[in-house]
């Protein structure tokens, strides 16, 4: 036989008992030339292009599935930045373009469609202010659509006006979603130095510089890697930990790379990247929480996870550059908190706060991630929260972000359910101090110098 | 005329069958894997472009069958009764029982299976329910990519 029983073995038990999968598979799709005059007439070129080009990604996905016995958890699409292909309508409200964006996806039978988006870090067009006075329309009268707003880079530093002006995005969205405590800020992200080929939602967008359209491959496997290092027990120092992760995330990242590279070969598209992010869902055993309580760590918070999860990343990192031809995304460990159980307890324990989650985020993809704050936060704390976020990306030149529900009606300790992959969150302590005289100033924050790295 | 001609234009070219190209056009090699798998061929003034050694092998002659379950009399029977029903050769077999619990992998070649890889593992899948165990078949590639460099 060319493999060994224990192979074929730890290959089902990695599918059966761990959670491995394939968390998704996002088509690129191009819509410049879905481009006119008015938003009736870009919202019918892009239901049109959408319905025709991506008709095969969800059977594509299922035979997929079947033939390789690896379950593909998301069918996604990412679109062109939405500001550039309806900056050129007449209308000021891009909303009916999120309408048919929704209505392509759910025909299609696909989770997500990324791609409401605007990218600001410098300054705004007229479709980008279109755009993000959208947001809060768009998203609450659609199911499906996710929107992004990249305000930071660490070449044009950071939009305070649009920062500013996310916090009151934010607000408002959850305001129009109050009925589902906040449903829509779930689907909302503000990016620092965002990425053209994300594949992971709410933050995918189709770059201006990709293809026509392009498959990318989200892999996950938090379970896997669990046991692994559960398995190592206490004794195991850091380099065998490092060691036991890399190697498991090669076994990983090869199963997506072999799915990612078969999806592109029969929809016809170009294959983009592999996205080397442990995503956990909520299920019990896929939490990236449990891993580094597992290296030691009473819980998710403790001192000391901020190391931990850097080991974690940097060894996921070295297994999957290996595994994969073309790696991009995010590439990181996630951390979201509504969407791992691990997390959500540690959270609910007062083990992890919203200080400790940022210094995390210094060390792993993305950012604050799906945190429930209370609902009477104001904007302009809800801003400099992002500023935070947004400064530690620029300066140490990575993807950071902020994905904040400021759950209407309720205060810190409760707790919201959004269901789904999106999970349940509890809601967590924001300081008291205010920040409003800072986030006004208004202007461009300056990008850091490149050189003087220390 | 093109210069440059990818996977998009081949795509939304109306022609079928044979693409003829200016001299001096250049092809990618992403749109001469597409324009293979779709049968076209294309000629570059009047030479015909040679079809690319394929990124990916041809698609897998073997799959991994995998049961697992409690033991009892005649699951192999069971099981190797549906693949010789469906024309699937076992090139290899192994099974152990420890402490009545049954497992057994087999590498079969469905390069002249009768059915759909699916249908296969349906009729497979349904055997599995009669016999009280968990049947499992998946394409070879997953073993020798996860676990061969």
């Amino acid at each position: 036989m060319s493999f060994s029983r224990d192979e074929i073995i730890e290959t089902i038990r990695m599918v059966q008992a761990e959670n491995l999968d394939i968390r998704t598979i996002t088509l690129g799709v191009s819509l410049t030339d879905c481009q006119g005059e008015s938003t009736a007439e870009v919202a019918e070129k892009i239901y049109r292009k959408l319905t025709r080009v991506a008709d095969k990604l969800v059977p594509v996905a299922k035979e997929l599935e079947a033939e390789f016995g690896i379950p593909i958890v998301n069918k996604r699409i990412a679109v062109t930045p939405i500001a550039i292909v309806a900056g050129s309508c007449r209308e000021k409200d891009l909303t009916p373009i999120a309408k048919a964006m929704d209505r392509a996806a759910e025909e299609l039978n696909i989770d997500f469609i990324g791609g409401f988006s605007a990218l600001v870090q410098k300054g705004f067009t007229q479709g980008d202010i279109k755009l993000i006075n959208s947001i809060p329309e768009a998203l609450s009268s659609t199911e499906r659509v996710c929107a992004s707003v990249n305000v930071a880079s660490s070449r044009a530093g950071i939009n305070m006006d649009a920062v500013y002006a996310m916090g009151h995005i934010i607000k408002k969205t959850a305001e129009l979603t109050a009925a589902r405590d906040g449903i829509g800020c779930a689907k909302l992200v503000v990016f620092a130095n965002a990425v053209e080929d994300n594949p992971f939602m709410a933050g995918a967008y189709h770059g201006p510089g990709e293809a026509e359209a392009t498959v990318n491959i989200g892999i996950s496997g938090p379970g896997v890697v669990n046991t692994v290092v559960r398995r190592l027990g206490e004794g195991a120092d850091f380099g065998e930990l490092a060691e036991a992760v890399k190697r498991t995330a090669f076994k990983i990242t090869r199963a997506g790379e072999l799915i990612g590279r078969e999806a592109a070969r029969r929809l016809g598209a170009s294959f983009g990247i592999i996205d080397l992010s442990l995503a956990p869902t909520p299920a019990a055993g896929d939490s990236i929480a449990n891993i580094l309580e597992a290296m030691g760590l009473e819980r998710c918070g403790a001192p000391g996870t901020t190391a931990a999860l850097m080991i974690l990343n940097d060894a996921v990192k070295k297994g999957g550059a290996m595994a994969a031809s073309y790696v991009g995304g995010l590439s990181g460990a996630f951390i979201p908190v509504s969407e791992d159980a691990g997390m959500i307890r540690a959270a609910e324990e007062g083990a992890l706060s919203i200080e400790k989650l940022e210094a995390m985020t210094s060390v792993c993809s993305v950012g604050l991630d799906m945190i429930a704050i209370p609902g009477d936060t104001s904007p302009e704390t809800i801003a400099a929260i992002i500023a935070d976020e947004m400064a530690i990306g620029v300066v140490n030149k990575k993807t950071t972000a902020v994905r904040i529900i400021p759950a209407p009606g309720k205060k810190a300790g409760d707790s919201v359910e959004f269901g789904g992959l999106l999970g349940r969150a509890p809601v967590m302590p924001v300081s008291r101090f205010d920040s409003s005289v800072f986030v006004k100033r208004g202007g461009r924050i300056p990008p850091p110098i490149q050189s003087l790295v220390n | 005329m093109d210069i440059l001609v990818t996977l998009d234009t081949i795509k939304n070219c109306s022609e079928k069958g044979v693409l003829k190209l200016p001299p001096g056009s250049l092809v990618t090699k992403e749109a001469r894997i597409f324009a293979a798998s779709r049968g076209i061929k294309i000629y570059v003034g009047d030479d015909l472009l040679k079809e690319p050694f394929p990124i990916n092998s041809p698609p897998a002659k073997k799959a991994v069958i995998s049961v697992i379950g409690e033991d009892r009399v005649g699951i192999i029977a069971g099981i190797s009764d549906v693949l010789a029903k469906n024309n699937v050769n076992i090139l290899d077999i192994t099974q152990t029982s420890i402490e009545g619990l049954f497992t057994m992998i087999m590498v079969v070649d469905i390069s002249r299976c009768a059915v759909s890889f699916e249908e296969l593992k349906k009729f497979l899948e349904e055997r599995g329910k009669d016999l009280d165990v968990r049947v499992d078949a998946q394409r070879e590639e997953v073993f020798r990519f996860m676990h061969r460099i």
